[in-house]
């Protein structure tokens, strides 16, 4: 025991632990991004047609569009929803928890595909949730073939994601900043806004960013439970592998996708700088 | 930190594994024919039509010859693609559709010997260079008969009739389905001159019934419409208007109104088994196997000369018999498709995404 733990206290050692990783990193994911890349400028020739005929397709911007929008709406939900839970989760006891924990991570642990199906037989036609609702007197529509169905199919799919980070998070605010923040006299909304929701936007952001970027490159779920009007920038890269096994129009949309929440991402930046710029100026 | 070391050594184990499948799967290393090809690796679709084949042609194959055939389902022409381009086949048989077959002749799979198979045992226009066909579908109209009794539909024109047989319909999400050949008959197109596809007459003709559309491009997303009657009637293959009538359904197919399509056996580029595999191909292609296929299958068997026994629910489903031969039906035109395929596709999805 004490040979090995001084064995691994030469730098040199700790050093060598990372090769496997990096190596599977390098093999697995820069190698076939930079194929990807290739590709896309049509690799072994040099040519931006790709890029140049995307950029100007109408039902590309559109499916793109609808792919932020989505992920954007799925984000938000998801937050909704899982800010109050993860809260919940830090107040309650230590068994109560378990099980608030054991909710989240079973669907989680159940494979994705599984779940997709499941709500597929939910929303279909004369379904479960037709029935549900005909039985309360409300007469609808089927949601299978909606995006309200991609939505919600989404949402539950992705909540782990935004719920685990922001416990983590949430869990490790102490509450004696809560209690001086009363006793110096604000209530309940200027405590939470001051001082719990800056304290939280650490797992806000992680959250967010999680199921955002997860939610931009879903393909099996609006596939299953959306109609071709929900269909997202995912099952256009998959026709193009799989039906015309044209790897360069794929690798193009994939990474019109990256730069697009590149940019996204940077925009975002730019206006929490100039808010907090205009916060700071206003004190 | 426990944690921590639990995930580390569970990520190497499955880096390991990975590495592991990427060495694996090259069986094999002679250039030679049957004579010592041991086993042969099948990749199908997957599910019915693969253990109907492991049954039907498979197993009696392996008893006749000593040669094994693994399954490597489900198919991915991208994964064969990716296969040949790096001169690691691993496949020795696939199932192709004859688009494919005569798209991609030659670049992902290799031309078939004709030696020991007999071209007019088979359909006109099912063999391409590069694939022998397997069986026969059809796509077909099938309507609800307790929706329309007395007064079915029975042409393609009356699927575009919202206002005598209202209610959604079941339409393909893929072109490849023929959906614009649909479209184009039922406004007048005669099915000789079809093509080349007048792709925006199709469209508007389409855009008159857009929003009673309800799109499939699985099977399960037809059987499961028809069963929960969420649709009034459909553009659907007929195996799986069978699988509803089998099922207790209430769909009936109006026999006229289909395309027939074939699906073949075709043999991936680079193979190291070709003698083999194309053994295996004359043998599922004969009419023994042939028709214990078509028994067990929604599908009529490619050779003509097979014999199945059918049942009556079978039969009056069966492309060939209750659709009455070719003279009724027609066959796509797959030379036209293979040139035009992505453009044909891409414009009939942009339109139904958009």
């Amino acid at each position: 025991m004490n040979l090995i733990t001084r064995a691994f206290r030469s730098k040199g050692v700790i050093r060598l632990l990372s090769v496997p990783a990096l190596i599977v990193v390098v093999v697995f994911f820069v190698l076939p991004c930079i194929v990807l890349i290739l590709e896309s400028f049509g690799w072994p020739e040099w040519s931006f047609s790709g890029y140049a005929k995307d950029l100007i397709d109408p039902t590309i911007a559109t499916v793109m569009l609808r792919t932020f929008g989505i992920s954007a709406a799925v984000t938000a939900i998801a937050l909704v929803i899982s800010f109050p839970y993860a809260y919940l989760m830090t107040q309650v006891s230590a068994r109560t928890r378990i099980i608030m924990i054991a909710i989240v991570l079973i669907p989680f642990w159940t494979s994705l595909l599984a779940r997709t199906f499941a709500w597929m037989v939910i929303f279909q036609a004369n379904g479960p949730l037709q029935s549900l609702l005909g039985f309360f007197g409300i007469q609808s529509e089927p949601v299978l073939g909606t995006a309200t169905g991609v939505l919600i199919a989404m949402v539950q799919v992705l909540l782990p994601f935004m719920i685990l980070p922001l416990y983590s998070s949430l869990s490790g605010i102490d509450p004696n900043y809560l209690r001086a923040a009363a006793a110096l006299g604000a209530n309940g909304i200027q405590t939470f806004f001051k001082v719990y929701a800056p304290l939280a936007l650490g797992g806000v952001a992680a959250g967010t960013m999680l199921v955002f970027i997860m939610s931009l490159g879903f393909y099996i779920t609006p596939r299953i439970i959306g109609s071709p009007q929900q269909a997202m920038i995912g099952q256009i890269i998959a026709m193009r592998v799989d039906k015309f096994l044209d790897f360069g129009g794929a690798g193009v949309l994939s990474m019109l996708l990256v730069l697009a929440f590149l940019v996204t991402m940077l925009v975002l930046g730019g206006i929490v700088l100039i808010a907090r710029r205009f916060k700071t100026t206003w004190k | 930190m426990r944690k921590r070391v639990v995930l580390t050594a569970l990520l190497t184990v499955s880096a390991l594994a990975l590495v592991g499948c990427s060495q694996g799967g090259s069986s094999g290393d002679g250039e030679g024919g049957s004579g010592d090809t041991t086993e042969l690796v099948f990749s199908g679709w997957g599910g019915l039509v693969d253990e109907t084949l492991t049954k039907t042609a498979f197993e009696p194959f392996t008893e006749d010859t000593g040669i094994s055939v693994l399954l490597d389902s489900p198919l991915s022409s991208a994964k064969l693609k990716s296969m040949v381009e790096s001169n690691n086949t691993t496949w020795d048989l696939t199932m192709a559709n004859p688009v494919e077959t005569t798209r991609y002749c030659e670049e992902l799979y290799e031309p078939v010997d004709m030696t020991n198979i007999n071209e007019d045992d088979f359909a006109p226009g099912t063999i391409t260079k590069c694939g022998i066909p397997n069986n026969y579908y059809s796509t077909a109209m099938v309507y609800d008969k307790d929706v329309f009794g007395a007064n079915p539909p029975t042409t393609l024109a009356d699927f575009f009739d919202t206002e005598k047989f209202p209610g959604k319909r079941l339409f393909p999400s893929d072109a490849l389905e023929f959906a614009l050949e649909f479209a184009l008959i039922a406004d007048g197109v005669k099915p000789e001159e079809l093509y080349p596809l007048d792709v925006d007459r199709a469209l508007a003709k389409l855009d008159t019934i857009k929003s009673d559309l309800v799109f499939w491009q699985l099977g399960d997303e037809q059987t499961q419409p028809m069963e929960a009657k969420a649709v009034t009637m459909g553009i659907a293959w007929t195996g799986r208007g069978l699988q509803v009538a089998q099922n207790g359904g209430s769909f009936d197919v109006a026999w006229g109104t289909h395309i027939i399509g074939a699906t073949q056996f075709a043999i991936p580029k680079g193979t190291k088994n070709f003698d083999a595999a194309m053994s295996l191909v004359e043998f599922a292609t004969s009419p023994e196997p042939q028709a214990r296929m078509n028994e067990l299958m929604a599908y009529s068997a490619a050779n003509l000369n097979a014999k199945p026994k059918l049942d009556e629910v079978q039969q009056h489903w069966d492309p060939l018999v209750g659709g009455a031969s070719f003279d009724v039906a027609f066959l796509p035109d797959y030379d036209y498709w293979a040139e035009n395929l992505e453009e044909i596709q891409t414009a009939y999805s942009n339109w139904a995404i958009g």
